[in-house]
């Protein structure tokens, strides 16, 4: 115990500079969390959020007692699937190439107009989307098609481009984030360990599936473990604005947070869109949890604690 | 890990003692705040003898009180205009009441939502497009119950106001807001533009039926291929309503057809009327009568620029109505014949309030005063407006002046609580306000008017079945979907979705509502 206190007292300046991160963290995340109990409540303002009528678990019931259920878990997971896997794929590899490049000005330009578009605010995405899909005048309508001689597709009707009219939004807005993570992780790599592999005849190719990827593994598990936590929640932008709330695309556009709001945007029962915020919570906790279980079984020195 | 699971357990040590630390001070804010809250809720009635009551509107300080007004507008609010408005309204509230007003204007719904469900002190807001209408403002607890402000201080509004309009905003025999001395009821049709059928030499006398109307697209089309015949009212495929059913608000459970005795209620999507109205759409858009993207267009006043005609509300005055927003002379052609459900809209004041019987005050005035109506409504006199001749009751935009809120201060006469009592813009028929009076009159007055479903038992159905509406509802209105194909699937789903458990309640409700009458 003394030891301890001896080093706190030792290394106190570290503990002051944690102070203002930690204290914005528990007003911000922690004290609001007691308003969880408002999920459980028949809310009205008179009684307030704690003293408002108890309900038990009346609230969540909307979100299994329709036949939309089904649909809209299953888009939430697969999308987010999509978007763990692909999105990592693609990120670590233009990490790679990116680290392969040797004029810094090149390098510097590439790398800003990959971030760019995770700068764009979402609604000024679904107009940039809009430019090209809308009927009338889009540019794939207008220009893109015509040259191939194909007739004119009307998007927002057509339900079956989506999932990849999606995802490629969702990368193309996504990826030059995720990428510098992955980029800051490889500029730390020992440069000996290429110098050694260099002497020792590996190629490009082999230094990289040797190397590079080796030492960015817990990197790459512990956004994939965070990422996972968020498997239930989706971007409300991309799946509300981006298609432009069109009705007949919603098979494959609605999820759990665009279903909340277009049911309890018209009767707004705060209880019951709360509701749905705690489920994906518990379910996002429990997969964080469970995923690193199982890390922690298989490589205990990767495992996010 | 040893190593880290210490590191954590310290910082969860810090956290726990900044939560104390923290855990104290939210302890010690928690009387004065709620000491505040009653002492607003417990002040004192204020009486209503003109310029004595100075004293007692004052809090204990001597500050004047200032009440929390807000508005709705149609347009992108501008603050500065808003802000001079309201110190010139103040001017006479303080004159009058001893109160000034604070104002803010916004047409957002989940702003609206924001504003009542952070328990913000809002004085007299304005529940127009509030979602969930007046049943979510009771359920919610947002809203003051009325009756007893409204005897005490309202005499100006009881006179004024006949007691069937206030019918759809009395929940178990409670009041909860009061709907603004203006259209209670609505005729619906099309807007046409003016100018485009006097270049086409179209006689607007001669435009009656639908398939008037359908011929006179298709001349413009032919005639005026730059413009797009009919476009959307609002954004996102918006349609002013013409099928003439009484809505309960609850994923399609609907009176078919108010000009009818009928109280069965039915699902609306499995109406003719609905199905004609449809194929008579999805007719029109194979012709190309209809804006293509008018499902997705993100565009709120399409009329002022691409568009020919769209469909509107229709009442008398609506013509400087659009006159004022677009800035176009317009043409009406009135489909469905003035009806009332509901009336609805209008005004309340939230629970929040701390000053109750003030803003139940100044909400009289609003309703007597003609030089205050006027000011909130057109705005400041030299500045959005000017009197045309020395008989003021007539006025026009002065030199320059926008009134479409664009850059201005819309003038927005039906969104405050008493438009008759102002003076009417130029261009406008001067008999404008008696015209309206005869023709909310002579409407006819829905079977079902007064009642309010109360969804609370149905919550499940009606989020299934909102979101069912939402998948087909505006690509069948705007003919973008096959009736045929769609119509059935959508039926099919919505009674999937529980609709005929919402009717049945509904109808139980409403049957009962009925009997009590």
């Amino acid at each position: 115990m003394a030891k301890k206190i001896k080093k706190v007292a030792r290394f106190w300046p570290l503990y002051l500079m944690l102070l203002p991160g930690t204290i914005y963290l528990i007003i911000n995340n922690y004290i609001p969390m007691t308003g969880i109990v408002v999920a459980f409540k028949q809310y009205n303002l008179r009684d307030g959020l704690y003293f408002s009528p108890n309900i038990g678990l009346k609230n969540f019931e909307f979100l299994f007692r329709t036949n939309d259920a089904w649909l809209i878990t299953r888009n939430t997971i697969l999308y987010n699937l999509v978007f763990i896997v692909l999105g990592a794929v693609l990120a670590i590899t233009v990490a790679i190439i990116l680290n392969e490049i040797r004029i810094k000005a090149a390098k510097q330009a590439y790398q800003t107009v990959i971030l760019i578009p995770h700068l764009i605010s979402m609604v000024v995405v679904s107009y940039l989307a809009f430019a090209f899909l809308s009927d009338g005048n889009g540019f794939l309508n207008k220009t893109v098609l015509p040259m191939f001689g194909i007739d004119p597709i009307s998007w927002y009707n057509a339900p079956q481009y989506w999932p990849f009219i999606l995802v490629l939004i969702n990368i193309w807005k996504g990826i030059g984030y995720s990428c510098i993570l992955y980029y800051a992780t490889i500029c730390g790599i020992d440069h000996s360990l290429y110098e050694a592999a260099v002497v020792d005849g590996a190629n490009r190719w082999q230094q990289v599936w040797n190397i590079t990827l080796p030492c960015l593994k817990s990197t790459i598990i512990i956004l994939t473990l965070m990422n996972l936590g968020n498997i239930f929640r989706s971007d409300f932008g991309l799946f509300y604005q981006v298609p432009m709330n069109s009705g007949p695309l919603q098979n494959v556009t609605s999820t759990i947070d665009t279903y909340v709001y277009r049911g309890l945007m018209q009767t707004n029962n705060i209880g019951m869109s709360s509701a749905a915020g705690v489920y994906q919570s518990v379910v996002g906790f429990i997969l964080v949890i469970s995923a690193n279980l199982v890390v922690r079984k298989v490589d205990e020195s990767s495992a996010l604690f | 890990m040893k190593q880290t699971m210490k590191r954590l357990s310290a910082l969860l040590l810090v956290a726990a003692l900044l939560a104390l630390t923290l855990g104290a001070c939210g302890g010690n804010d928690k009387p004065a705040s709620s000491g505040t809250n009653s002492g607003g809720n417990s002040s004192t009635p204020v009486s209503n003898t003109g310029d004595d009551n100075n004293s007692e509107s004052k809090g204990n300080d001597g500050e004047i009180v200032t009440l929390k007004v807000w508005g709705f507008t149609n347009a992108a609010p501008n603050a500065d205009q808003i802000n001079a408005v309201a110190e010139a309204a103040s001017e006479i509230t303080r004159k009058e009441l001893g109160v000034e007003i604070e104002m803010t204007r916004n047409f957002d719904p989940e702003k609206m939502n924001l504003a009542m469900a952070s328990g913000e002190a809002w004085d007299l807001f304005n529940i127009h497009s509030f979602p969930g209408g007046i049943q979510a403002l009771v359920t919610n607890g947002y809203a003051s119950p009325l009756d007893d402000l409204l005897a005490e201080y309202g005499q100006g509004i009881l006179e004024r106001q006949p007691e069937a309009v206030r019918a759809g905003s009395t929940i178990d025999g409670v009041l909860y807001a009061i709907p603004n001395n203006a259209d209670s009821a609505r005729a619906a049709g099309f807007a046409m533009n003016k100018a485009v059928l006097d270049e086409l030499g179209i006689d607007p006398a001669g435009i009656k039926t639908w398939d008037d109307v359908h011929d006179v697209l298709v001349k413009v089309k032919e005639g005026r291929s730059d413009l797009y015949p009919l476009v959307p009212s609002w954004s996102n495929g918006g349609m002013q309503e013409v099928i003439p059913y009484h809505n309960f608000g609850a994923g399609g459970a609907v009176l078919e057809d108010v000009f009818t005795d009928s109280t069965e209620v039915v699902n609306l999507y499995a109406t003719d009327a609905y199905r004609e109205f449809c194929e008579r759409m999805y007719q029109w858009n194979k012709e190309g009568l209809i804006m293509p993207d008018s499902t997705t267009t993100t565009d709120n006043m399409l009329m002022q620029t691409v568009g020919f005609a769209d469909y509107e509300n229709i009442k008398p005055g609506k013509e400087i109505e659009i006159k004022k927003a677009w800035g176009i002379d317009a043409v009406l052609v009135e489909l469905t014949p003035p009806y009332m459900q509901n009336a609805g809209g209008g005004w309340c004041i939230p629970e929040s309030s701390q000053h109750k019987e003030l803003a139940m005050q100044l909400w009289n005035l609003m309703w007597t005063n003609e030089e205050l109506s006027n000011i909130l409504i057109n705005g400041v006199e030299g500045t959005h407006w000017e009197w045309k001749d020395e008989n003021k009751d007539i006025i026009v935009a002065p030199e320059g002046i926008d009134t479409t809120g664009s850059s201005g201060y819309e003038s927005l006469d039906w969104a405050w609580p008493n438009c008759r009592i102002t003076a009417v813009w130029d261009g406008g028929d001067p008999e404008q306000w008696d015209k309206l009076q005869e023709f909310c009159d002579n409407a006819r007055i829905s079977p079902a008017n007064g009642f309010v479903f109360n969804t609370t038992s149905v919550m499940n159905e009606v989020t299934a079945c909102n979101n069912v509406v939402t998948k087909y509802n505006v690509g069948l209105r705007w003919g973008e979907l096959n009736p045929d194909e769609t119509i059935p699937t959508f039926i099919a789903e919505l009674e999937a979705s529980g609709i005929n458990t919402i009717i049945e309640e509904c109808q139980t409700q409403l049957d009962a509502y009925l009997a009590s009458k």
